[in-house]
């Protein structure tokens, strides 16, 4: 399926990108068709410029060391219509035709059916992500997207508050989130593995940080945690678990979070109901251990500095750890499936 | 040293210079605000308005500069005031200014044929 | 040509003490009193100093955000403190400097280039000028007080909204960004009719410098691009301070409206910084390879082109939004057409370096450096033009890459060219070649190791504008080389800063002279009178095609060797073929122009502060401060001048032969920009949500608009009879003083009966989008229809006091345009919001 690209382009590709490692969030790593037939145009223009711009720089060496006879040309108004007017003219209309192309190409995309449903709100400053249950039923969750590989999904994308933009460059443009309006992107991913995206429209305080994960799966992995993540939180199994879960409905957490089969039922901040499957707290940088749990409960505004969750100062050692271990108890569903 | 006494060539001589990236921009406004009407109208249909309105309002645009650019070409052969420099000056600016917005008008209306009116 | 060089239009010897008289009527005020100087190279040396501070201040800012990125995950600036220098790096370097420094190069060269002796309103110049810089100067102190505005330069609602930005910063963007848009738009004015009709007998449109040409379109885009982003500032002030919903989804605004308004500006205004560079570099390349500019024409067109084609391309900033495909591509073509101008214009360069031979000095070497940078960054501005390639990197350091080569390559190169080129002219010793070289080479390559590997970042995923990112996405290194770079591009500017100190001193009258060898009129002996004789202009290089003009405009051959009234003065001529027209009278210092911009300033920076009633005061007294020096302007008749050549001019000029008419002309060009982006907004909120368009029956009544538009036309009708009715003499007066008022009464009446209608509807601004357009149309016409009634009560008071009659009427003939174009903006608007939801219904 996937076609490599032509050796030049990939030896020019690394002397760019040199070691600079990490293509989790690369345009030049596409993951998916949206963005490989991006990357193949990108190549193409890059090519384009190199040659145009070789082309301006020998004129001027032309114009300033060339022989008289070349100096000559170079110096008659034919040599601006030629180069100035019909070259451009040439090229730029072939440019425009593949551009526009390739934009039917993508909306040919859209239009196939049997699609994956998945809803993103961009909110200040993270993502709420809504799946459609096996039965309708809307599946919450945040900031980490999970995807069926080789199929086409199509995500739903509104903003809560201010203007947001959902990237996940190894897969496909971006499109932004504006307040009162409802965006659509298809993207299709062609490889399994874990992608990142950011938002990309300056949204203030720390946008810098408004980033997730993609993890896209088989098929059939993906339903079946899809089946799975369908299901409310189980009771705690360990006392010091249960003893979390009072702390968490006592201490007002629901107020904001929602943990299905439990009263706390709060929207404004991201739901938690399968809070231990996901890999990652509050940024996507920082894993989801023990240690980081209680950090964010306690000292969010340094990890990710005018968060909108207060910080639970109060809370004693004992009862943080106890709160972490309910959180990582919830997941009915493990990661790999 | 009759600067003065010579009639003054009015401003709009200059202005005339601009009509035909004017017809550009008539003609591009046109087309996107045909686009973004057709679209908020009833979905049925769409795709046939945006086309005939794209042929119709091309057809003007390059029509009306084509004619300027005959009138242009027809006053250049005719003018007697052969010395006039600034209307000369002036006859040839417009003419490459018509060949710029007729390109422009033209790439405008290339995108009308290959997408369909109003797809996201 | 012959007739110019054997038959001089004045004789030698020229009488003793005109000279002496002519360096006294303009003689620049000593010491402190400076400041109220009104000569354009006073006020230019001004306005490019601080436009160049405005170019460090900003550059500081960028060096810090260069610091904080130089490593992943720095705690060097804070997130806030971060987000607030990169909004103001983006917003000082548009608005306090690139657009400024371009007007101020115009002020400061565009006499001298014209052959003309000052601006035609030296005094509108000035004002222009310490607006912005005490506006300016008080906008970038917010930094110090946490007071900065956080929200980017462009400010998209809705974080900018009083919701998610409750602090003042946005505020003081934006009422300081709309005045210093003022300023702009009064510099605009000066340049077009400065170009069009105070150039030399003879220079013809076609022997015009390319920078006047440049100059003269880019006052033409600021004319019809600047409105819609005034337009935008009203908006979201509006709704900042009084809930008027426009950019509020839940109430039927649009937070995409102020994408269109802002970028139908935003766009045109990256031409608008780089067409005057781009005029420079036309100056420069055929002055260092000692030839004309070949494809003169070709280059005209590109530029009349790219003031066109720079109008259609908004949307290529909004590419994400979700507009539909089709079109997208409608501006991707035009963004495609505009590349063409661009093309002509570098092979232009090209052409005219291979017809002659480029002496390879510090200006050209800043040419070359522009060449270069400015092609790379229009192919990638090709690139980002192509849709789905704009998906993946909008918003990316791919495009702050883009932007930087276009703007930093295509405006400050030529612009640090323009410096090392045009000092001679300006400074006793030109700016030093060896320290020259220097600079070039670390601005150059500091540029693009700075700016280069951001393509690479881009593309790798690093989006604009965060303060930090993690050290697993691989973007160090690249960063790293960044800041390094941008470390030696400061270094570049440091060094120009020491050559300025050690070889920069001003003045015009001993400046070190032509040492290029250039052929255009600045390069004429000049002094704060500009030239000695205004000369007759026979090519577009006349210094090189009359060898001899030099002498003798310095001798006084040529027109107007003295002062023919006893005043400052300079030639009127036709706008295209630049023959003598008549004598105007220029006004001399004052401390009106400084006090006024004061006030001015005063007066938005109060209000932002909510301190209304003290901002009312400082309002009032800037409108006072303009009377005062409207007052004396338009002076009376003076007899006919014999300027030499036996060409006796008239120093009275009123109706479309005024200078004045002309400036009134572009302003109403500006008014009418401005409403007309109002009018496509409440189309465009009509098309997203007409739902909250109320029935016709909800409506103010159908009738209700006949008693406004009837007093309107009426109004109208009074004031052409005051017109028919100008008195003789001071008998006649009375009559035309009372048509005037009911005229001026009649135009009250108008707005208070439309508004009341309105308001008996039960409309209220705050409700929904619908109560807020509506609104919005009122206030616009509160906003012209204040502005002629000042007019107003000025005429009938000029009149009054014996400075108003049927000759001396110019006056008059403003207050007439004003106010039949508030008539006919009044009629739109009332025909739009009484009519248009009933056709929509």
């Amino acid at each position: 399926m996937r076609r490599a690209p032509s050796l030049g382009v990939v030896l020019a590709g690394s002397v760019l990108l040199g070691s600079c490692g990490s293509d989790v969030q690369s345009v030049l790593a596409p993951g998916g068709i949206q963005s490989r037939q991006i990357a193949y145009l990108a190549w193409l223009l890059f090519g384009f410029g190199a040659v145009v711009l070789t082309i301006v720089i020998a004129a001027v060496w032309l114009a300033i060391r060339g022989s008289p006879r070349i100096r000559g040309l170079l110096a008659q108004e034919n040599a601006v219509i030629a180069l100035g007017i019909a070259f451009p003219a040439v090229t730029l209309t072939l440019l425009l035709g593949y551009g526009v192309w390739l934009m039917r190409s993508h909306l040919d995309l859209s239009h196939t059916r049997d699609a994956v449903d998945i809803e993103v709100v961009g909110e200040q400053w993270w993502w709420r992500v809504t799946y459609s249950g096996a039965d309708g039923t809307p599946v919450a969750s945040a900031n980490e997207i999970r995807i069926p590989v080789g199929m086409p999904v199509t995500f739903t994308l509104k903003a809560a508050d201010v203007i947001h933009s959902f990237w996940v460059p190894s897969l496909g443009g971006k499109v932004d989130m504006i307040p009162g309006r409802t965006a659509r992107l298809r993207l299709t991913a062609e490889r399994p593995g874990i992608y990142r995206g950011q938002c990309a429209e300056y949204c203030g305080g720390p946008h810098a940080l408004m980033a997730f994960e993609v993890v896209a799966m088989p098929a059939a992995d993906y339903a079946a945690w899809l089946q799975r993540a369908t299901r409310p939180a189980t009771t705690p199994a360990s006392e010091i678990a249960r003893r979390g879960q009072s702390l968490f409905l006592a201490t007002g957490c629901g107020a904001c979070h929602t943990v299905r089969g439990t009263s706390a039922a709060g929207t404004l901040g991201p739901d938690l109901t399968h809070i231990g499957a996901r890999r990652s707290i509050g940024i996507d940088t920082l894993p989801l251990t023990r240690e980081n749990l209680v950090r964010f409960i306690t000292d969010g505004q340094h990890i990710k500095p005018g968060n909108l969750m207060p910080e639970f100062r109060v809370l004693q050692p004992p009862e943080l750890e106890a709160l972490a271990s309910y959180l990582l108890s919830l997941k009915v569903t493990d990661r790999h499936g | 040293m009759s600067a003065a006494i010579k009639p003054v060539r009015p401003f709009g001589d200059f202005l005339r210079v601009l009509i035909a990236p004017a017809i550009w921009f008539a003609h591009f406004s046109l087309v996107y605000a045909a686009e973004a009407l057709i679209c908020i109208g009833p979905p049925a249909d769409q795709a046939t308005m945006m086309g005939w309105i794209a042929v119709l309002v091309t057809a003007a645009a390059l029509t009306g500069l084509i004619i300027l650019a005959a009138r242009l070409l027809r006053s250049g052969n005719t003018a007697p005031s052969r010395s006039d420099r600034s209307e000369a000056w002036l006859r040839r600016t417009s003419l490459l200014l018509t060949l710029l917005s007729a390109l422009g008008v033209v790439w405008t209306t290339l995108p009308t044929a290959v997408l369909p009116a109003c797809a996201l | 040509m012959a007739d110019a060089t054997s038959n001089y239009p004045n004789k030698l010897p020229r009488p003793r003490g005109e000279l002496a008289e002519l360096e006294t009527i303009w003689a620049v005020p000593k010491s402190w009193r400076i400041v109220t100087s009104v000569n354009n190279t006073t006020i230019g040396y001004f306005y490019v100093g601080t436009a160049l501070l405005f170019f460090l201040l900003a550059g500081i800012l960028a060096l810090l955000m260069r610091l904080q990125l130089a490593v992943p995950s720095n705690t060097f600036l804070s997130q806030e403190t971060y987000n607030q220098i990169f909004t103001m790096h983006g917003t000082v370097m548009m608005f306090l400097f690139a657009v400024p420094v371009v007007e101020a190069m115009g002020i400061l060269l565009l006499p001298q280039m014209l052959g003309a002796r000052d601006q035609p309103f030296p005094r509108l110049g000035a004002f222009a000028f310490w607006a912005y810089f005490v506006g300016g100067l008080i906008f970038f102190s917010t930094l110090f007080f946490d007071l900065a505005p956080s929200g980017g330069w462009f400010m998209y609602p809705p974080l900018t909204s009083s919701q998610f930005s409750p602090g003042m910063g946005a505020d003081f963007w934006l009422l300081g960004i709309g005045f210093i848009e003022i300023s702009a738009i009064a510099g605009a004015i000066e340049i077009i009719v400065g170009v069009l009709r105070t150039r030399a007998p003879g220079m013809t449109l076609d022997r015009m410098p390319m920078f006047a040409w440049t100059m003269l379109i880019f006052a033409g885009m600021i004319v019809f691009a600047f409105p819609a982003v005034i337009l935008a500032t009203m908006l979201l002030e509006l709704e900042r301070a009084f809930d008027w919903p426009f950019f509020i989804a839940a109430r039927g605004g649009d937070a995409l409206l102020w994408q269109h308004l802002f970028w139908f500006f935003g766009h045109p205004e990256v031409y608008i910084i780089f067409l005057p560079a781009a005029g420079m570099v036309s100056m420069i390349v055929p002055a260092m390879s000692g030839t004309p500019l070949v494809g003169y024409r070709f280059v005209v067109v590109a530029l009349i082109a790219t003031g066109f084609f720079s109008f259609g391309l908004w949307v290529h900033h909004m590419f994400t939004t979700g507009i539909p495909a089709l079109s997208l591509s409608f501006f991707s073509a035009a963004s495609m057409a505009v590349a063409l101008p661009s093309g002509i214009q570098v092979f232009a360069w090209i052409a005219t370096i291979a017809s002659g031979r480029l002496r390879l000095v510090t200006p050209s070497l800043f040419v070359l450096g522009f060449l270069f940078i400015f092609t790379l960054g229009g192919l990638t501005g090709v690139m980002v033009a192509m849709v789905p390639f704009d998906w993946q990197v909008h918003d990316t350091y791919f495009v702050v890459a883009h932007f930087h080569y276009v703007l930093v390559g295509g405006m400050v190169f030529p612009l640090f060219a323009a410096f090392y080129y045009w000092a001679p002219a300006f400074s006793r010793r030109a700016l030093s070649e060896r320290l020259g070289r220097w600079t070039f080479w670390l601005m150059f390559a500091g540029f693009n190791i700075a700016f280069f590997p951001m393509h690479i970042s881009g593309l790798m995923g690093m989006p604009r504008r965060v303060y930090t990112y993690p050290a697993v996405m691989g973007w160090d290194i690249l960063n790293l080389i960044s800041t390094i770079g941008a470390v030696l591009f400061a270094a570049g500017v440091g060094l120009f800063l020491i050559d300025l100190i050690r070889n920069l001193r001003p003045s015009v009258a001993n400046a070190a002279g032509n040492i290029w060898k250039a052929g255009t009129l600045e390069w004429l002996p000049n002094d704060v009178y500009g030239p000695r004789s205004i000369p007759i202009v026979t090519s577009a290089d006349p210094l090189w095609d009359q060898p001899r003009l030099a002498d003798d405009v310095e001798a006084g051959r040529y027109y107007l060797p003295g002062s023919g009234t006893g005043r400052r003065e300079t030639i009127v001529t036709s706008p295209i073929e630049a023959s003598s027209q008549y004598l105007l009278r220029l006004p001399g210092p004052g401390w009106t122009p400084l006090l006024a911009a004061i006030f001015t300033a005063a007066f938005f920076m109060l209000l932002t502060a909510k301190a209304i009633t003290l901002a009312l005061i400082c309002g009032v007294l800037a409108v006072a401060m303009i009377l005062v020096w409207m007052w004396d302007s338009d002076p009376a008749p003076h007899r006919a001048v014999d300027i030499g050549g036996g060409i006796t001019l008239p120093t009275y000029a009123s109706g479309s032969l005024s200078h004045s008419w002309w400036a009134m002309i572009v302003l109403l060009l500006v008014a009418g920009s401005l409403y007309l982006a109002y009018v496509f907004s409440y189309l465009y909120l009509w098309t997203v949500s007409p739902q909250f368009w109320p029935k016709p029956a909800a409506l103010a009544p159908a009738a209700s608009p006949v008693l406004p538009a009837f007093l309107l036309v009426a109004g109208s009708a009074i004031l052409v009879a005051a017109g028919r009715g100008l008195p003789r003499n001071a008998q006649g007066r009375r009559n035309f003083e009372i048509l005037t008022v009911l005229a001026a009464v009649a135009l009250v009446a108008a707005l208070i009966s439309e508004v009341s209608a309105q308001w008996q509807s039960g409309l209220r601004p705050e409700t929904n989008i619908h109560g807020a357009l509506v609104a919005m149309a009122a206030f616009l016409q509160a906003q012209m229809t204040l502005a002629a009634l000042v007019m107003a009560g000025f005429a009938v008071a000029r009149s009054i006091g014996g400075r108003l009659d049927c000759e001396r009427r110019v006056v008059f003939d403003n207050l007439g345009l004003l106010y039949h174009y508030t008539v006919g903006q009044s009629l739109l608007g009332l025909l739009l919001v009484h009519g248009f939801p009933r056709l929509a219904a």
